[in-house]
């Protein structure tokens, strides 16, 4: 193999209730240490692109690669942070924290050590023993984040993992994002629909569109690492990234349904 | 069916933002006096109506209640009839709350199972349990086991279908989350579906405490010759009202017992999220 991080050739997917063509033929290649984003309006089937990377459903259609390897079911390879909050309730932060190494058979000492470092990175090791119900919702993703990192995956996933949160947090958060992302020079395959998210984080960002959908646009975005989100979203050209993909998206959040 | 007391629920809820242990206290001081003194005043009614509009034969009369428990305690009658009816009740509870348990579980976690016994179970719940009574003392006699059949009767539904509904409700994108980390069958198990019904057995097990002791209660009632509902069933034979409210005021002592016990423990063991014990109520 080329060395891809993520490699999608071909990927089809029919609903199963509906009998619907959702994907038709999606061709990704994600680099080694390359972020890419993949934008489109909600329901085009993003969501369903990255559950097919991470194994959760598989494809009718074409093959998924992670790190050259076909994909062939839930993929522990794969960092996978969804929408959905997906913190054990009755676990405390650190210990949801471990869970990935826990469930590896890490022993003890060892993954209360990592989990601590990890939590530590995020900025959260002082809320280490308090439940998820006691931390606020940006606290929540910050310890998804760190679950995510502890289990020290081949690629990140990540599906609209902020559109929950308020503006400002969003950013405090996708500058972390890119802070972790850089640090570890780990792979990313992000899905949002927030475009100015896939400027800010992405090297490349690519257009989801039509029904079945298929890859329609494929826009480099070269901004530098490491990378001052902030300062992206003020630079000139930004507005003028921004003009281009809501154009290459064109009225497809609107003509759905 | 029964409600959990609110009271109950919220002192072991942590609501998002937690309170300290010490905040809660303060208010419930000034509370447990007001409750004290609806219950002086409450008793002192009864006394005074039993003293001039009622006749105590209907009502009997809180001092000689109070008089008739002291001689009970005195002469080791309670101690007696007590014994049986808590073993009977911790039998009960014991084998209901462990069967449902496993029950619920296993029909929980196997759907082709559940498909195929679940409705049976459910057919058998919608009957009103305490019909089953005059068979279970015609299979088990009228000794102890009977009773502790009956107790268990009754707690089995209740822990069951609670047990069943904690394991149906897991969050699916929680099981996502664990396939995702590589967790096998066994592991999901351990670190998802157990934990997460944990909640809801012990709902289970809380609300069906007190079913526990109306099964033995009921069971010494309908034929025995010891027991608290012996002793109840026996004074309101004799038209002794006295000694029949004696009898329920140790039953509702010994209710209130047995919720304290279960609180504790709960409080210990499920730190996190309680607000989910308020959707199984229903059950």
């Amino acid at each position: 193999m080329d060395g891809a991080a993520v490699r999608l050739d071909g990927i089809g997917k029919r609903m199963a209730r509906t009998g619907d063509d959702v994907l038709a033929d999606v061709n990704v290649t994600v680099g080694p240490n390359e972020s890419v984003a993949i934008v489109g309006p909600s329901g085009v089937g993003k969501s369903t692109l990255l559950n097919v990377v991470a194994g959760l459903i598989s494809a009718d259609r074409g093959e998924a690669y992670v790190d050259g390897r076909p994909v062939t079911g839930p993929d522990p390879r794969v960092g996978y942070l969804t929408q959905k909050d997906t913190l054990f309730p009755w676990r405390t932060a650190l210990r949801n924290v471990e869970l990935p190494l826990q469930v590896r058979g890490v022993d003890r000492r060892t993954r209360r050590e990592r989990a601590e470092a990890a939590l530590h990175l995020v900025g959260l090791r002082d809320a280490a023993h308090r439940y998820p119900a006691q931390l606020s919702g940006g606290m929540r993703r910050r310890v998804a984040l760190a679950r995510l990192l502890v289990a020290e995956p081949r690629v990140l996933l990540l599906d609209e993992p902020f559109s929950a949160l308020d503006a400002q947090l969003r950013v405090a958060l996708q500058a972390d994002l890119v802070d972790l992302v850089e640090r570890d020079r780990r792979p990313m395959l992000l899905v949002t629909h927030d475009l100015e998210e896939a400027i800010t984080v992405a090297d490349r960002v690519l257009v989801l569109r039509g029904r079945p959908a298929a890859i329609t646009a494929d826009i480099t975005i070269s901004y530098p690492r490491p990378r001052d989100v902030a300062a992206v979203r003020f630079d000139p050209q930004f507005p003028i990234l921004l003009q281009r993909l809501w154009k290459e998206i064109g009225d497809g959040g609107a003509a759905r349904r | 069916m029964a409600v959990l007391p609110d009271a109950d629920v919220e002192s072991t809820g942590a609501p998002t933002v937690p309170v300290p242990a010490r905040d809660r206290a303060r208010p419930n001081v000034s509370l447990f006096g007001g409750r004290v003194l609806v219950t002086v005043a409450v008793l002192a009614l009864w006394e005074l109506a039993s003293r001039t509009v009622v006749d105590p034969f209907w009502i009997g009369r809180p001092t000689a209640i109070a008089a008739a428990l002291v001689d009970w305690v005195r002469t080791g009658v309670l101690a007696t009839h007590l014994g049986p009816t808590l073993a009977e009740t911790a039998i009960g509870f014991l084998l209901g709350g462990t069967i449902g348990v496993v029950l619920g579980f296993l029909l929980g976690y196997l759907r082709v199972l559940d498909a195929l016994l679940t409705p049976f179970v459910t057919a058998v719940y919608t009957l009103p349990k305490i019909a089953l009574a005059p068979l279970v003392l015609l299979w088990f006699g009228i000794g102890f086991s009977a009773k502790a059949a009956l107790s268990a009767l009754l707690v089995f539904f209740l822990v069951f279908f609670n047990t069943h509904a904690g394991v149906r409700e897991v969050d699916p994108d929680l099981v996502d989350a664990a396939r995702l980390m590589g967790a096998s069958r066994g592991r999901l198990l351990r670190f998802v579906y157990l934990p997460h019904a944990a909640a809801w057995v012990f709902a289970g097990l809380r609300l069906s405490l007190p079913y526990a002791l109306v099964g033995a209660v009921v069971g010494e009632m309908l034929a025995a010759n010891r027991g608290i509902g012996y002793l109840l069933a026996t004074a309101a034979n004799q038209f002794d009202t006295v000694h029949a409210f004696a009898a329920l005021g140790v039953l509702i002592a010994l209710g209130l017992l047995l919720n304290a016990g279960v609180s504790v423990v709960e409080a210990r063991v499920q730190r996190w999220q309680p607000q989910r014990l308020h959707r199984t109520e229903g059950w």
